[in-house]
């Protein structure tokens, strides 16, 4: 696994799924694009969906129920709002409310700069449903461990994936220093950029430390809040929206359990534009760094 | 909406009850009033408070659900909130269903769901349960035909036949010829708006033109049957029943007169059969054991 991209680890997991579990992928356009970025497998069970959102995601639900454990695949993020309905109202209630689970997997793909409706990461809008889990891996053993978690569990398990992930080799490792003056807590693809902040941090004379988020929901609450222990401030940056979002979730939880001053950096409540001045993107590493720096100050 | 086809023998095949014995005959009834002794009971517990929950009455339709019930273990059922007809003809017990409605453990969905989520899961039958979004059982349903290859009915009304995603499911089935029924229980209602005041289209007419087989009848148990049971019936299919219900989309409420009571068609076609005895104690004895179910 260690050589494997992101993307060739799903489509392995995909493969061993169909052959040796009878499970399903369904999606739209399946096979383009590469087979969505290369990470799906050629295999009699992909199912290529008609173009209804609405519909496709209730199939899924339908083959979750009789033991098909679906894969389904969303090309943009954007699109949860129209497949959300069976979703999060049919298979995420099932197991509490009927007592009959529906363990579907939603793979949901994040870009970004790509325009209003196709720009936006959902995870945190998801979070406020109860009988899912989410998550967002961006390496390959995390999205090891998150398979394993849904095939050893029976509720379906928002996958928040980034096209930036995809072709990631290498474990994205925490940065833990005693001491330290902030802690960079990432999400999504900002985790990408938490190094080169955390960089340009230190070149200012500021002790970093970074910690990576994988699982949204349940959180991985004690690993972060042993985080904040060695540090004096906390920032939480995220690719969705900051607004009722889980970067400021987070940051409220930890702030109250260490009683330190905890931040939160996402997307802002504006339109993601085509216009590159409008794009209104996600936290890069100089906007982090930038943010932080702000926090620092005014916290001395 | 063509008014012709609000009739109780729109479609139906003359005289279909001759084709079945009179323990057939005898048992179609007794689930149908079942379902109307139960619902009588219903009504008057949730005058008195003890049922709280939101009522989804079926009576009216409860033919329907009757001759889909003879099929069994045939077909996977996926019905809406509307359900307690299904429920109680494939052999839900009277008991579970009231402890549903009386919120108790002991009900049918643990007393979680109240009327709209009835489920059976037992002795290798599978009815799933509802969440009240309409139509969404279609689309599931169809997600489990495509799944396990198993008949499978979707219980859907005629204003859920508009919701997009019935009708994509429809197309998804018949491109994929899944195993599927598609069955319309069509009183012309959106809760009080007909349907000619919003569509123009007809339902059976579009199943047909998705390229598969449609049929379009009044609620004649013995028909339907007749054609449940044909050799020449296959699926993926559309039946669109033409039924009266009794009570309003919600609630206890009535607004008088049904177009037509297939339940008293029912009735006298036993009478005629020479079955005044057998009927006469069906009703009796299921009177008795409904009121006494719901002495609490």
């Amino acid at each position: 696994m260690g050589n494997l991209t992101l993307a060739e680890t799903i489509q392995m997991i995909l493969r061993d799924h169909m052959e040796n579990n009878d499970g399903l992928v369904l999606g739209q356009t399946l096979s383009s694009i590469g087979n969505t970025y290369g990470t799906i497998p050629f295999h009699k069970n992909v199912i290529e969906m008609p173009m209804t959102d609405v519909a496709a995601a209730g199939i899924a639900v339908g083959a979750s129920l009789v033991g098909r454990r679906p894969v389904f695949v969303l090309r943009f993020q954007d699109f949860f709002l129209l497949n959300s309905s069976p979703l999060l109202q049919d298979a995420a209630l099932g197991k509490e409310y009927h007592g009959v689970p529906s363990p579907v997997f939603i793979r949901s793909i994040a870009t970004d700069k790509s325009g209003p409706c196709h720009s936006n990461v959902m995870h945190s809008l998801v979070m406020q449903f109860p009988g899912i889990k989410v998550c967002a891996p961006m390496t390959p053993g995390e999205y090891r461990g998150v398979w394993d978690h849904f095939m050893s569990d029976d509720v379906p398990c928002y996958v928040s994936e980034h096209r930036k992930s995809y072709g990631i080799r290498d474990e994205l490792k925490d940065v833990i220093n005693d001491e330290a003056e902030i802690t960079l807590f990432g999400i999504l693809d900002t985790r990408l950029e938490l190094e080169a902040a955390a960089q340009e941090l230190s070149d200012q004379g500021f002790r970093t430390n970074i910690v990576h988020i994988t699982w949204l929901k349940p959180l991985e609450f004690e690993k972060l809040s042993l985080a904040m222990e060695k540090s004096r401030i906390g920032l939480v940056v995220d690719s969705s929206r900051e607004m009722c979002g889980v970067s400021r979730d987070i940051a409220f939880r930890l702030m109250h359990r260490s009683k330190k001053p905890v931040y939160a950096l996402a997307g802002e409540d504006y339109v993601k534009c085509l216009n590159p001045a409008q794009y209104h993107a996600a936290p890069d590493a100089r906007a982090i760094a930038k943010y932080a720096l702000a926090i620092l100050r005014e916290e001395e | 909406m063509a008014t012709h086809k609000r009739r109780p023998d729109y479609n139906i095949i003359p005289d279909a009850i001759s084709r079945y014995d009179n323990k057939t005959r005898l048992r179609i009834y007794r689930k149908i009033v079942l379902l109307r002794e139960m619902e009588k009971e219903m009504i008057e517990a949730q005058r008195k408070g003890a049922v709280s929950c939101q009522l989804f009455l079926s009576s009216g339709q409860e033919a329907v659900a009757a001759a889909l019930s003879e099929q069994g273990k045939a077909y996977q059922y996926f019905p809406q909130h509307r359900a307690d007809d299904l429920y109680l003809s494939l052999g839900g017990t009277p008991e579970s269903l009231r402890d549903e409605l009386l919120a108790r453990e002991s009900g049918c969905s643990g007393g979680r769901s109240g009327q709209i989520g009835l489920q059976i899961h037992e002795n290798g039958l599978d009815m799933y349960g509802d969440n009240l979004l309409i139509g969404e059982c279609v689309p599931r349903g169809v997600g489990a035909a495509l799944g396990s290859q198993k008949k499978t009915v979707c219980i859907f009304g005629d204003g859920s036949a508009e919701e997009d995603y019935v009708l994509a499911s429809l197309g998804f089935a018949a491109t994929r010829q899944l195993p599927v029924l598609f069955l319309c229980m069509d009183n012309n209602l959106a809760i009080l708006t007909p349907t000619c005041e919003r569509r123009s289209w007809d339902l059976a007419e579009v199943a047909k033109s998705f390229g598969m087989d449609a049929y379009d009848l009044a609620d004649d148990p013995w028909s339907i049957m007749t054609l449940l049971d044909s050799p020449d019936f296959k699926l993926p299919a559309v039946l669109n029943c033409r039924v009266c219900r009794e009570y309003w989309h919600v609630g206890i409420g009535s607004d008088g007169a049904r177009e037509w009571a297939r339940n008293e068609i029912i009735r006298q076609q036993l009478l005629d059969c020479g079955l005044s005895t057998e009927v006469e104690q069906i009703e009796m004895e299921t009177k008795r054991r409904i009121r006494a179910l719901w002495e609490i």
